[in-house]
């Protein structure tokens, strides 16, 4: 009972966030609307037994990532603006949001929907992630940090010939 | 009591227990911040209200009262009204997973001195919320609708983020050699048997890099410059009056008691003391006696704030992030390996 009251007002939290961040038209509303939906999914991600995960998910995501996100548009001067139509940015934009949808529907009908199956103590721990993280997932991980790289050298030299 | 209700009323007693005690600290931190610096300098400090001036927190607590809340023009209203609880409202919830004491033991019943006693994911806890207190800040400076509450909005995220990496690795460092992210487990790693000191001794670099980085995380002087008042006026709350800026107020104090504990848990052993054990005094008295050692190391890293504060000048801007960048962060990787390298080919000793 207490579970599902949780649950119900962190989703209901997610799901405002995310459509302030998609729809309000003042940038930093849009922005502090994500960052209480990435916050609401690290509480879910508790609530999914890995807190772990869940407590990450706020520090890189509400806490870096959302804090950089703000900053840049504060130091730029936010506006207010519509939405931009007609582009061939904003088409392509669509017709990628339309196939990421399929793809959650798909998922959603394939998965089972039920109470939530017992897992034992290990499951969710750091040891667990920490584990799954350098063996059964090294090259995801790996290949990962060499696109954040690639992102950081990419930054560099981008301001590097502004600079010059 | 029996079911939830064995939870939950200890849960509140505990809340209300750390609420008041975190807030009369604050209170008397700031009568101890004009006290001390008075006393460096050679006055005599608030002596008007009640003996000693005992009673100018509540005065000052009166007149922020009454004091008129003013909203800028330009001010973006919501998140205006909205900043300063987002600054107060994460240095009160960190208390959540400090352990504040060994155990109490009252009718039979043990009771944990910590508000969540089961929660082994302490550090990440207190990390992910002392990473949102920036929005504060950010949020506050921003909505204000003015350029020097821009300027200091500006100034106190960047340092935060930037200061923010020192005090990850450092704690990591700790983590990797105790193996655990449990304040009480680490707190009993430091003391109680052959060889076991306090952190700040072994882990001599990492206290170094962490408690640089605490007093840019906590804004204050010799990094204050998000409120720097020769340049930017009051900073990200130079518009805010009244109650609203008692909050940022006592959002920095509140931060600070946070820090303080932190740095306590970590690096000087918690609550316990050389060559005392608890066991001595009984399952009650030796618990509330644990409280009592926890609080006082806590004020005496205070005391260390507020001297530091009356005694540094404020650094230059660039000075900052250059202290922050190239010195602080290097070092606190060269600490990390050489943590690593030192448990991979000797182990625990």
């Amino acid at each position: 009972m207490t579970f599902a009251v949780v649950f119900f007002a962190v989703a209901f939290l997610a799901f405002i966030g995310a459509l302030t961040l998609v729809f309000h038209r003042h940038p930093v509303i849009a922005v502090l609307g994500m960052a209480a939906a990435t916050v609401s999914i690290g509480v879910l991600y508790v609530m999914l037994h890995v807190p772990f995960l869940g407590l990450f998910q706020m520090i890189v995501y509400a806490g870096a990532v959302m804090v950089i996100a703000l900053y840049v548009i504060m130091a730029l001067g936010p506006e207010e603006s519509g939405p931009q139509v007609g582009t061939v940015q904003t088409v392509l934009t669509y017709l990628a949001s339309l196939l990421f949808l399929l793809h959650l529907y798909r998922v959603l009908i394939k998965s089972e929907i039920g109470p939530m199956p017992a897992v034992d103590e290990a499951f969710g721990s750091i040891q667990a992630f920490g584990g799954a993280l350098v063996s059964r997932y090294a090259v995801p991980f790996e290949l990962a940090s060499l696109l954040l790289l690639g992102a950081m050298v990419g930054a560099v030299v981008l301001s590097r010939r502004q600079w010059q | 009591m029996t079911g939830i209700w064995a939870i939950v009323i200890p849960a509140f007693v505990k809340i209300l227990v750390i609420i008041a005690v975190v807030m009369t600290g604050v209170a008397y931190t700031t009568l101890a911040e004009r006290k001390v610096s008075a006393w460096m300098q050679d006055r005599k400090g608030p002596n008007r209200a009640g003996p000693f001036g005992l009673l100018q927190p509540v005065a000052d607590g009166i007149k922020f009262f009454f004091k008129e809340d003013i909203t800028p023009k330009e001010a973006y209203r919501p998140i205006y009204l909205l900043a300063p609880l987002l600054t107060l409202f994460p240095a009160l919830i960190t208390f959540a997973v400090i352990p504040f004491g060994t155990s109490v033991t009252v009718a039979g019943q043990t009771y944990p001195l910590a508000i969540a006693p089961g929660m082994n994911l302490g550090i990440v806890y207190l990390l992910a919320i002392s990473s949102m207190s920036v929005y504060g800040i950010l949020l506050a400076g921003w909505s204000s609708g003015s350029k020097y509450s821009l300027m200091g909005a500006l100034r106190g995220a960047s340092q935060v983020i930037s200061y923010e990496l020192g005090i990850g690795l450092a704690v990591l460092s700790i983590v990797l050699w105790t193996g655990t992210f449990d304040f009480n487990a680490i707190v009993a790693d430091q003391t109680g048997g052959w060889g076991k000191v306090w952190f700040f001794i072994p882990h001599f670099l990492a206290f170094v890099v962490f408690t640089v980085s605490i007093f840019a995380e906590t804004n204050r002087l010799p990094f204050d410059l998000p409120e720097g008042e020769s340049e930017i006026v009051g900073g990200y709350h130079t518009e805010y009056s009244g109650l609203r800026f008692a909050m940022f107020f006592m959002g920095e104090y509140a931060n600070m008691i946070t820090a303080s504990a932190f740095v306590v848990l970590l690096f000087f052993g918690g609550w316990n003391l050389p060559f005392v054990r608890y066991e001595w005094f009984g399952p009650l008295w030796g618990g509330l006696l644990s409280m009592v050692v926890f609080f006082s190391k806590i004020a005496v890293c205070l005391f260390i704030f507020i001297w530091v504060r009356w005694t540094l000048p404020r650094f230059r801007y660039d000075q900052l992030m250059t202290l922050g960048w190239r010195r602080l962060f290097p070092l606190a990787v060269l600490n990390f390996v050489l943590v690593a390298t030192w448990l991979l080919l000797r182990g625990r000793p």
